[in-house]
Parts: C-alpha cells; sequence; structure tokens
C-alpha cells in the first residue's frame, strides 16, 4: 500500500463497541484509493480485521494510548479520531485534497458537530485565531498535525492527561503559523467533549504550561464557557493609558434622563474603572460649546488634557490630534458615547496588550437594552465590514466565540487600546477616511506589521452608538477599503464559506 | 494624582501630527503598488480551500452513491422474493398490485437520486 497521507488516532480505551462503530463507519466512507489509515490502540483485541487499520493491543489511559499510536503512525500527518466518532463522507477527501495541494502546512482543521439542539451541535470554526485557541480547544477534530512536527514537541504528554489534545494542538501552534482551516464537516462525535472538573482543571493546567513555554507570567482562571480558560497576563508597572475621547457635546437620553454623553463617560472612567492610571484626553471639535470641556474637568479635574481639533470634523484627524497630546505610553480609543459597566475593563484589556504579539486590543461593547454592539469586526457577504453577533443578546456566543478572547483583523475603534508608538508606526488615523472605517483601516495597517488585533469580551462597555450622527457609509469610504484591503478581507478568519454566500 | 511628564508643545504636536499624516500616505502608497499581488495570492489561497472542499463534495456524492447501490440491490433482492411468495400464493390480480405498490416505493428513492445528482453537478 502507498505509504498514508495522514494516519488517525484512536484511542479506544475499554470501550471495544465504541471502536468497532468507529471502524466500521470509517469503513463505510472510505474509497478504494483512499490514502489514510487508522492506528487503533484498545484495552482488548477489537478484531476489525481491516487492512488500513494497525490494531495495538495495549491497555492504558487516553493519553497512553494516543502516544503509542503516534509512535506507530506513518502518516505524514497524523489526526485523532476518538472511540464513537463517526467520520464524515467526504471529510478525509477534502483533508487530504488540501494536504495534497498544500504540503508546507503544518496543521489543517475542519468543522466538527455533535448531537445539540438545532444548530448547537454545529461547531463551525474561524480560520487560525490564535487567542481563541488559549481559551478553547476549538481546533478539536478532525485535526491534521504534522507527526514530526508533533513528536518534536512531544507528542501526547502524560502529564496532559484530561486534555491531551489540547496540549497538543498548543504545543504544535507554538512552532508554527502554516495553519489551515478547511470548512467542511470532517467527523461527528457520539456527544459534546466531556468537560468535568478534572477535564477542566486539566485544560487549564495545560494552558498554564503553554504560556510558561512563550515566556509569558499569567494567571489562568476558569473561563466563563464550561471548559475554557480566561488568562491574566501580569502586568509589572501599569502604564500610563491617555485616554482619548473626541466629542463634539453630544446628548441623548440613558436610563431615562437627558445626559451630556461624554460626561457620563468621563465619569465612569473615574467611578466605574479599577485602572488608576490613565489620564483624559479630551479632542472638541471646533463649535463644541466650552461647557462641554467645563463638564468634563468638573468630573475628572486634573487628569484632563484638552487638545481642541480645530476645522471641518474629521473624526481621524481629532483622535490623530489627541494622540499628539497624550502623555502615556498607552492610548485608549474611545468614544465619547461608550460608558464602563464593570471595573476591570481597562484592567482586562491592559493584561491582553502585555502579549508582545498583540498590537491593538478591542472590547466588548453592548446597547443600553443588552443587545451585542461589538464582539469583533469581520467581513459580511458583501464585503463590508460588520460586527460579529451585532443584536443577537449580550452573551450569546458560539463554542466561546463572543465570550472568549479572539484574533480578529479588525476591532473597533469607539474602544480600542494600543501603544503610542505603534500608532505612530503605522500612521495614526488615516485623515482620507474622515467618518467611517478610519478604524478598520488603522487595524488592518496593524495586521500588516504582524501584529494581531484581540477582542476581549472581558472589557465590557455599554455603546450608545451613533448617538450624535447619522451612521451613512458613503461609496468612497468602501472604494477605500476595496482598493487597499480586498487581499486581507479575503483572508478574514471569520469568514467560513459553509455559513456565507 | 498628578502626573509629572509636561505637556509636549505645539510646534511638536504638529510635527508629530505632519509626521503621522506622512507615514499614512506612504504606507498606503506602498500597499496601493503590493494590492494587486496580495489580491492574487489570497484568491489562490481560497481556490485551494474551495477545490478542497469540492473534493470532499464529491466523496460525499460517492458514499451516497455506494449507499444507493448497496439499497437498490437490496430491493431487488426484495422484489424477487416477493414475485417468488406471490406466484406460490397463486392470485395473479393480488400479485400484480403487489408488485406495483413495491415497485412506487422503489420509484422515489430514485427519484431523489437523480435529483441529487443533478444538483451536484
Amino acid at each position: 500500500m502507498t505509504r498514508p497521507l495522514l494516519t488517525l488516532l484512536l484511542a479506544g480505551g475499554q470501550d471495544a463497541h465504541a471502536t468497532r462503530r468507529t471502524l466500521d463507519a470509517a469503513r463505510l466512507v472510505r474509497a478504494r484509493d483512499a490514502r489514510w489509515d487508522v492506528v487503533a490502540v484498545t484495552d482488548g483485541p477489537v478484531g476489525a480485521g481491516l487492512r488500513w487499520v494497525h490494531e495495538i493491543d495495549a491497555p492504558g489511559t487516553d493519553t497512553e494510548q494516543l502516544a503509542l499510536a503516534l509512535a506507530a503512525a506513518e502518516g505524514t500527518w497524523v489526526a485523532v479520531l476518538g472511540a464513537d466518532d463517526h467520520l464524515e463522507p467526504g471529510g478525509t477527501e477534502a483533508m487530504i485534497s488540501l494536504l495534497t495541494q498544500r504540503p508546507e502546512l503544518d496543521i489543517a482543521y475542519t468543522d466538527e458537530q455533535w448531537p445539540a439542539d438545532g444548530i448547537e451541535g454545529m461547531f463551525t470554526k474561524p480560520g487560525w485565531v490564535p487567542e481563541y485557541e488559549r481559551g478553547t480547544d476549538y481546533l478539536g477534530r478532525l485535526c491534521a498535525v504534522r507527526r514530526e512536527l508533533l513528536r518534536s514537541v512531544g507528542g501526547f504528554a502524560p502529564e496532559s492527561d484530561g486534555a491531551a489534545e489540547w496540549d497538543a494542538h498548543l504545543r504544535a501552534a507554538e512552532r508554527t503559523d502554516r495553519i489551515e482551516h478547511l470548512a467542511v464537516v470532517g467527523l461527528s462525535r457520539a456527544a459534546p467533549p466531556l468537560v468535568d472538573d478534572d477535564t477542566w482543571a486539566a485544560g487549564l493546567r495545560v494552558v498554564e504550561r503553554h504560556f510558561a513555554r512563550v515566556g509569558q507570567e499569567v494567571t489562568v482562571e476558569r473561563g466563563p464557557r464550561p471548559g475554557s480558560a480566561r488568562t491574566w497576563r501580569a502586568v509589572a508597572e501599569p502604564p500610563l493609558v491617555s485616554v482619548v475621547v473626541p466629542t463634539g457635546g453630544g446628548r441623548r437620553t440613558v436610563r431615562g434622563e437627558e445626559a451630556l454623553l461624554v460626561e457620563l463617560c468621563a465619569r465612569s472612567l473615574l467611578e466605574a474603572t479599577a485602572y488608576d492610571r490613565w489620564e483624559l484626553v479630551l479632542v472638541p471639535s471646533e463649535g463644541t460649546d466650552p461647557a462641554v470641556v467645563a463638564a468634563v474637568r468638573d468630573v475628572v479635574g486634573d487628569r484632563l488634557v484638552v487638545a481642541p481639533a480645530p476645522g471641518a470634523f474629521n473624526f481621524s484627524r481629532s483622535v490623530n490630534t489627541g494622540v499628539a497630546s497624550a502623555r502615556g505610553d498607552l492610548v485608549l480609543l474611545l468614544n465619547d458615547d461608550v460608558e464602563a459597566v464593570e471595573p476591570q475593563w481597562l484592567d482586562r484589556m491592559v493584561s491582553v496588550l502585555q502579549d508582545p504579539a498583540v498590537g491593538a486590543v478591542g472590547a466588548h461593547l453592548v446597547y443600553e437594552a443588552g443587545l451585542i454592539q461589538h464582539a469583533g469586526v469581520v467581513y459580511s457577504d458583501e464585503w463590508i465590514p460588520w460586527h460579529l453577533f451585532q443584536q443577537q443578546v449580550d452573551g450569546h456566543d458560539h463554542f466561546g466565540a463572543g465570550v472568549l478572547d479572539a484574533d480578529f483583523t479588525v476591532a473597533t475603534g469607539a474602544c480600542l487600546l494600543l501603544s503610542r508608538d505603534l500608532f505612530a508606526q503605522v500612521g495614526g488615523l488615516t485623515e482620507d477616511l474622515p467618518l467611517n472605517f478610519n478604524d478598520v483601516d488603522l487595524c488592518h495597517k496593524i495586521v500588516l506589521t504582524g501584529q494581531r488585533i484581540v477582542v476581549t469580551p472581558g472589557a465590557r462597555l455599554f455603546h450608545y452608538e451613533s448617538s450624535t450622527r447619522e451612521a451613512v457609509v458613503l461609496d468612497a469610504e468602501k472604494e477605500h477599503l476595496h482598493r487597499y484591503w480586498s487581499w486581507l478581507a479575503w483572508q478574514d478568519p471569520w469568514v467560513n464559506t459553509r455559513a456565507s454566500k | 494624582m498628578l502626573y509629572p511628564a509636561s505637556m509636549p508643545v505645539d510646534e511638536e504636536a504638529a510635527a508629530w501630527l505632519t509626521g503621522l499624516r506622512t507615514t499614512d500616505r506612504t504606507l498606503h502608497a506602498r500597499l496601493e503598488g503590493e494590492a494587486a499581488a496580495r489580491e492574487v495570492s489570497a484568491l489562490q489561497d481560497r481556490v485551494v480551500r474551495l477545490q478542497a472542499q469540492v473534493a470532499g463534495l464529491q466523496g460525499a456524492v460517492r458514499v451516497r452513491d455506494e449507499l444507493l447501490a448497496d439499497q437498490r440491490v437490496a430491493i431487488k433482492e426484495r422484489d424477487s422474493r416477493i414475485d417468488t411468495l406471490v406466484s406460490a400464493a397463486g392470485d395473479e390480480t393480488w400479485s400484480s398490485r403487489m408488485r406495483h405498490t413495491a415497485r412506487s416505493a422503489v420509484a422515489v428513492p430514485r427519484r431523489m437520486v437523480r435529483s441529487a445528482r443533478a444538483l451536484v453537478r
């Protein structure tokens, strides 16, 4: 038989029947000229009698059996197949096709599914988004890893028992960025992945060890979704954050009362922000009532810096003007219609930004009515930036997306933290986009430098969006995006062709 | 809390802003020159992924065709068995009705196969 491209590793444990069901299902979908095989390690003989199944009779834990299977594998890539998993028709063909066309790939993974209500069990995954993998093992199955890479990073480590696959995926991903998502359902599990106290604790340890290997000092705690992790990076010396807030003095009704939005914003900085090292750089646009500045000064006192933006309103110029007057190493772009809700929000954003690979951090923004306004920006079917989960009930999540930190190519500039140096390095906000998409352009420029954009739902604020101006997108603004950034839009990891046109 | 760092003077801020604009324009000009090549590369990657998905769909159709072929064989065997039993029972009218009913049931999956094949192609 020709050497297989892909070997599936099956740790069957004591359940020979489940292993047989998996092998029988695999036989049904296997083509005669298939370039994949299986190494099945079980506590007792299975007796499948299939020439493409290498059976090993060796009792042990799942991790031990996976390690044995890996040792016996011959495929260029290997992927874990669980007992009672069913390979989906065409899933392996799609995987083999991708690996044949892209032999340089080190990791390739598919969508998967399991029984649940409606679409709750249909895990449609994004492309490679590293921060998401640190919160939950979304690579999951079917995930093909280059065999030599996996062996070189230690394979399935005994100390990772309970979260061995997550551990293997993190170890492998630390060494490569040649990672590709395949928008097909690779397999169906018989049940959702098991999460109990033991496996959850194992997962947290796996994430801790991952960060230790990459040299980041962290504290890992349980995330908001069962089995998930939330990581706090140590902040040795809290840097000064210059909060840059352009304003025209807009007002609207909030919680039933007429309010000066920037005053609400300032008050929330003072009263709902645990992070103490900040200054407020207010950028009043031309024609703003001086009483607005006075109202903000009454709230924040000597933390206020005023940097007026003369001339016709240009949001980009206003922000740039504010950053020019900023004294902090970090700048937080903040709309005047944003109000902090939970005190740890800025601590969270500063913590995430400690990762040297992260260039900018966005927040989770919510409408007053409790619907999501921003959880990350993705490209729509018409290739226009759109907000993931916009108008969904706050707390909505798709297998952790929406409640766990994740990478995007854009986070809204309504609440965006980055270093002043990086802001300058990429030329700030382009004044060619005076109203819309200037934050999209900024974030894309950051991605171009090789740095990542991460949205953290751990920073949750209200956003009374476009309260003070009509939200109209001009053709020239769309044209700007298409002219410079189509190529990046087409690589948006959150565009899954199974779920879009 | 007092922040001891002195506020940047206006001239410095103005120069800084000018530098920002220059950097931004330079960056966009460079991008414009590279955009076409980047777009081609991105599209090529997309094509590879879509081709893999097509291979997957073809694999799924193959599996379904094999299953349907198995089912047709099973149905044929069952028809044959029905015919044998009916002949043994010796009632011509009853046997023609039974044959018609059995064959109507078989016709449904065949229509679905034809429709599905038309969709995939």
